[in-house]
This record gives C-alpha cells, sequence and structure tokens, in this order.
C-alpha cells in the first residue's frame, strides 16, 4: 500500500463530510415541511371549500422550509466535486 | 481476511439495533392510543383491536427491512477484500438510522387514527384506509435506505483510499437523512387522520393533499439519495 | 442474486465513436406505447353513450384528474394541460405496472420444452422454484430465443426514463411560464429582490444571490422529480429480487408484489403528476 498524501486525506475526509453534510442537512427541513403539510391537512379538514388556496399555501411553504435542504445538498456537492 | 467479518458483524448490529428504535416507539404510540379509546369506547373494542394490530404491522415494515440486511449481513463470507467491509458496515448505518424516522412517522397517523376511533368508531373502515394510505406513503424513507445499503452489500468496489470514505459517506448521508423526512411524512399522515376521523366526508380531498404534501417532504430525503449514489458510483 | 446485476449491453459505432446502451428500458417503453396505442385505438371505435369496461376506467381516470387539474389551474389554463397530465398518468402507471406481469415468452418457451421433453427431448429441467426454472437444452432448438427472452421490467426502473419524464414536465413547465409572463418577468421572478431594480440596475441583477440560489432549486427541482420516481421504483423491484432469493424462490412475496407493484406505482404515478400540475401553477 502506498504511503497517503496530505492532498489525499483531504479529499478523503471531504467525502465523509460530503455525506454526514446532507445527512444532518436533511433532518430538519423533513420535519420542518411535515409541520407545514400536517398543519395544512388539519386546515383543509375545517374548510374544504378553501382547499386549493390551502395547497397553493403548502406548497410555497414546503418549498422555502427546503431551502436549508438545497444548502446542505450545495455544500455537499461542492465537498464532492470542488474540494 | 478477518476485519471483513468484523466490520460485517458490526454492520449487521448496527442495522438491527438501531433499526428496532423507531418502529418500537410508533408501536409504542399506537398501542397507548388504542389502550385510551378503549377505556372510552368498550363496545368498539373488536374494531379498535383489528385498527391496532393492522396499523402495528405496517409500521413494523420498517424494522423488518432492517432485519432483511441484518441477516444479509451475518451471513457475508469474511473472505473478501477489506474494502468490502467498509460497504457492509456503511450499508448497516444507512438502513439502521434510515429505519429510525419512518418506524416513528409510522406510528403517528396510526396513533391519530385510533384516537379518532375513540370518539367515533362509526368511521372505522374510512380510518383503517386513511391509515393504511397515509403509514406506506411513510415508508418510502426507509425504502431508499434499503435501496441504498442493498447496493452497497452487493457492490464490489475498487480499492482505493477515497472509496472507503466516499462508501461511509454515502451510508451517513442516507442513513441520516432518511429520519427527518420519515418523522415528517408521519406528521403530515396524523393531521390528515385526525381531520378525517372528525369529518369522514372530505377523505377524498384528504388523501389528496396529504398524498402531495408527503411527497414534497420526502425532497431532502431523495437529495441525500442522490449525494449517496454519487459517492457511490461516481466518486 | 446475479438477478441484479444482469444488465443486457448493446453497444454500436456512430461517427467513429463507440457507444454503449442499455436496450431493455427502450424496448420495455416501446412495449408500454404499443399496448397503450392499442387500447386506445380498440376503445376509440367502441366508444359508447353507456360505456363499457374498459371506456369506464378511462373516464374514471380522466374525470378524476380533470377536476384536480381545472381546479388547480383555473378555468382558462387548466383544460389546455388536461390531455397532458391524463397522458403522462396513464403512461407512468402501465409502465409500473408492467413490471408485475408474467413474462409470457419465457412461460410459452417453458411450456413448449416441457412438451418437447415430454415427447423426448435432449434438454435437462433445473428446478430452483416456481420463478426459477432453468431449462437447459443441449442443441439449439428454434424456441431456445424465447427461453432467453429478458423479463419485463419496468421502464421506470431506469433513471434514464424518468429524467427524460422530468425533462419533459420541465421544458414545458418553463415554455408556460415564459409564455404567460413574458421573457422579463419570468427572468424577474428568479430574484426575490427586496429593492424594485429598474433601468441601469438590472446588471446587478446577477449579483443577487437569491438568482443563483433558484438556478440551483431549478434544477434540485428536476432531479427531486424525476428521482422520486426512480428511488420508488427501483427500491421496490430491488427489495422484491433480493427478498426472494432470501427465500430461495420456493415462496413468493405476493405481499411485497401487492405493494410494491399494485399500490407504490399508483401512488407514485399520481405524486408525478400532481406534482407537474403543481410545478405548472408556480408559474402562473
Amino acid at each position: 500500500m502506498d504511503a497517503i498524501t496530505g492532498d489525499q486525506l483531504i479529499k478523503a475526509l471531504a467525502l465523509l463530510a460530503a455525506g454526514i453534510s446532507m445527512g444532518f442537512g436533511a433532518i430538519g427541513p423533513g420535519i420542518g415541511e411535515g409541520f407545514v403539510g400536517g398543519k395544512a391537512c388539519e386546515a383543509i379538514g375545517k374548510r374544504p371549500d378553501e382547499a386549493n388556496l390551502i395547497t397553493k399555501t403548502m406548497i410555497i411553504g414546503q418549498a422555502i422550509s427546503e431551502t436549508t435542504g438545497i444548502y446542505a445538498l450545495v455544500v455537499a456537492l461542492i465537498l464532492i466535486f470542488v474540494v | 481476511m478477518e476485519i471483513v467479518k468484523l466490520l460485517s458483524v458490526l454492520g449487521a448490529g448496527l442495522a438491527m439495533g438501531v433499526g428496532a428504535i423507531g418502529s418500537a416507539i410508533g408501536e409504542g404510540m399506537i398501542a397507548m392510543k388504542a389502550v385510551e379509546s378503549l377505556g372510552r369506547q368498550p363496545k368498539a373494542s373488536g374494531k379498535i383491536v383489528r385498527i391496532m394490530i393492522i396499523g402495528q404491522a405496517v409500521t413494523e415494515t420498517a424494522s423488518i427491512f432492517a432485519l432483511v440486511v441484518s441477516l444479509l449481513l451475518l451471513f457475508q463470507s469474511g473472505d473478501q477484500h477489506f474494502i468490502k467491509g467498509f460497504t457492509f458496515i456503511a450499508a448497516g448505518i444507512a438502513i439502521g438510522f434510515g429505519t429510525v424516522g419512518s418506524g416513528l412517522g409510522a406510528g403517528l397517523p396510526g396513533s391519530a387514527a385510533l384516537e379518532g376511533m375513540g370518539k367515533q368508531p362509526e368511521n372505522s373502515d374510512v380510518l383503517t384506509i386513511q391509515m393504511i394510505i397515509g403509514q406506506a406513503v411513510t415508508q418510502t424513507s426507509t425504502i431508499f435506505a434499503l435501496t441504498v445499503s442493498l447496493i452497497l452489500t452487493l457492490l464490489t468496489p475498487v480499492y482505493s483510499f477515497l472509496k472507503i470514505f466516499a462508501i461511509l459517506g454515502a451510508g451517513f448521508a442516507m442513513g441520516f437523512g432518511a429520519v427527518g423526512p420519515g418523522i415528517g411524512d408521519g406528521l403530515v399522515a396524523r393531521q390528515a387522520n385526525y381531520a378525517v376521523g372528525k369529518d369522514p366526508r372530505n377523505m377524498g380531498l384528504l388523501t389528496r393533499t396529504m398524498i402531495i404534501g408527503q411527497a414534497i417532504t420526502e425532497t431532502t430525503d431523495i437529495y441525500a439519495l442522490v449525494v449517496a449514489l454519487i459517492l457511490i458510483f461516481v466518486v | 442474486m446475479d438477478q441484479l446485476g444482469k444488465v443486457t449491453l448493446f453497444t454500436f459505432n456512430l461517427l467513429g465513436k463507440s457507444i454503449t446502451i442499455n436496450p431493455t428500458p427502450i424496448i420495455m417503453m416501446w412495449i408500454v406505447m404499443a399496448l397503450l396505442v392499442v387500447i386506445s385505438l380498440y376503445s376509440r371505435r367502441h366508444f359508447k353513450l353507456i360505456p363499457g369496461k374498459i371506456q369506464s376506467l378511462f373516464e374514471l381516470i380522466y374525470e378524476f384528474l380533470e377536476e384536480i387539474t381545472v381546479s388547480t389551474l383555473g378555468k382558462k389554463d387548466g383544460p389546455r394541460y388536461v390531455p397532458f397530465i391524463v397522458t403522462l398518468f396513464i403512461f407512468i402507471l402501465v409502465a409500473n405496472y408492467i413490471g408485475i406481469f408474467p413474462n409470457l415468452f419465457q412461460i410459452g418457451g417453458t411450456a413448449i420444452a416441457l412438451v418437447h421433453k415430454l415427447m423426448g427431448g435432449n434438454i435437462q429441467i433445473i428446478v430452483e422454484g416456481p420463478t426459477s426454472m432453468n431449462l437447459i437444452s443441449h442443441s439449439q432448438y428454434w424456441y431456445t430465443f424465447l427461453l432467453d427472452a429478458p423479463f419485463l421490467e419496468e421502464p421506470t426502473k431506469s433513471v434514464n426514463t424518468d429524467l427524460a419524464l422530468g425533462l419533459i414536465v420541465f421544458l414545458l413547465v418553463h415554455a408556460y411560464g415564459i409564455k404567460n409572463k413574458g421573457i422579463y418577468k419570468y427572468i424577474r421572478s428568479f430574484a426575490d429582490d427586496p429593492f424594485e431594480m429598474k433601468g441601469a440596475w438590472i446588471i446587478f441583477f446577477f449579483l443577487n444571490p437569491f438568482f443563483y440560489l433558484n438556478l440551483i432549486g431549478m434544477v434540485a427541482n428536476v432531479v427531486s422529480h424525476s428521482f422520486r420516481l426512480f428511488g420508488n421504483i427501483f427500491g421496490g423491484s430491488m427489495i422484491i429480487v433480493i427478498v426472494s432469493s432470501l427465500l430461495k424462490f420456493f415462496l413468493l412475496p405476493v405481499g411485497l408484489f401487492a405493494f410494491f407493484g399494485l399500490f407504490a406505482g399508483l401512488v407514485q404515478a399520481f405524486v408525478f403528476t400532481m406534482l407537474a400540475v403543481t410545478y405548472i401553477q408556480q408559474q402562473q
């Protein structure tokens, strides 16, 4: 086995960090989007005639909650391909 | 090498040990609500127990997936290149942590359905269907975790120093990435089940909204799947 | 567990470059398309005021999706997108369901081979279970190609099909966005800038970090849209193969077939089309 250089070690740890970044970064948005979806279902149960407006708001709310998940994805991709 | 056997046994332990947490808590929540509803509606005991058993059976799916991977890892021979050991432990991490969210999440709609049964036992059929759909969609994050861990188990990567860390990273990404969306899916399904329990006439609308809400909640899980697949196949 | 890694590859030369493709998803896609065309032509010829079985199934799907699409997109734009949405749904549904049909070619070949053996043919039969009966013929017979026919696979199991479907929706959504909002407003919609930029300030538009985040979010939408379908169908079929081989093919996991084949196939087809509708709606 060849000796491992510092560059290789950095690259290797960057790959591990990419996995950890995406893994832990997905927890928060997942739970947050769940809250949004849950409350939307609750609201539709109360006011079924406003379903369109509620669904629209739910999708926008979830898309914004997901932003941190996209940050985690971007960081992971940078760690894999750029570092 | 002995190290492969060691790591595969460690992976099997992680898969089953951690993988049992979520389903166990989820099933406990369902049973708790079932007992509570039984206290309120002793006459509907047959229906309540039936829903409880169905709900617990679906909640258990996540742990059964962990069991499948755990058995696969236990029966691996130690006579392989040592990089296989790292794929085994990464597979164990992916499925072990990946089932926690779904197990916990699948318990939430079950407990909501049983709470609805305690209030209006005549809705039992509607509640059963809504609960099963919600729980089944909640399993998606576990299915992704299972896919990645099966790929890792069957894969024989070319040895390089980078590959070891890439494989471990894939395991972490998928394992922890599935926790949040699993719980989130469960939260969506729980509120949908509460709402159906109150007014079963809105069921079609609620099922639709629930499925869309759950599908969007899983997005971050899909990012984790993509990162894991890149780490396995591209790096 | 050899079934997992078995991929038929086909290599050909095009303009001096050798290109390797996996023909199975393409063939399966054409089978799905042929099936749909035949069914539609047949049921169209037999349109009736009182619908028959096939017609009422199509009408059920159409009316269900039409109601959702029109109520989401509005009365003006909604009806124009109904045919696309219904086509998408029916195509993905049939593509997801085709994997649960048994392979008729292999069954037919096996039946012919069994008859042949009963009549004294030189064939060795290895039985591993109900799904994996290997017939080894010692010489080539005319029916040998039937036994080698690949299993019916879901075309959506291949990531290329899903990405193609995702890109179709992506192109439609953004073409609609440009048409609906006009090119200036469409580009502006990428930056949620707190200050209204006018005139020469527009060159600073590209310095806005939100612009790049929205751009990444747009690509991430296509990826998540396609990989959601891919992950579910691929994962399901993989689990079925693994569990079947753990059970040594003596028992077929019927429950898993029902869950992943029927239920997950339906739910994922519905989710894919509904997300297409909501993406179109976001461009309004």
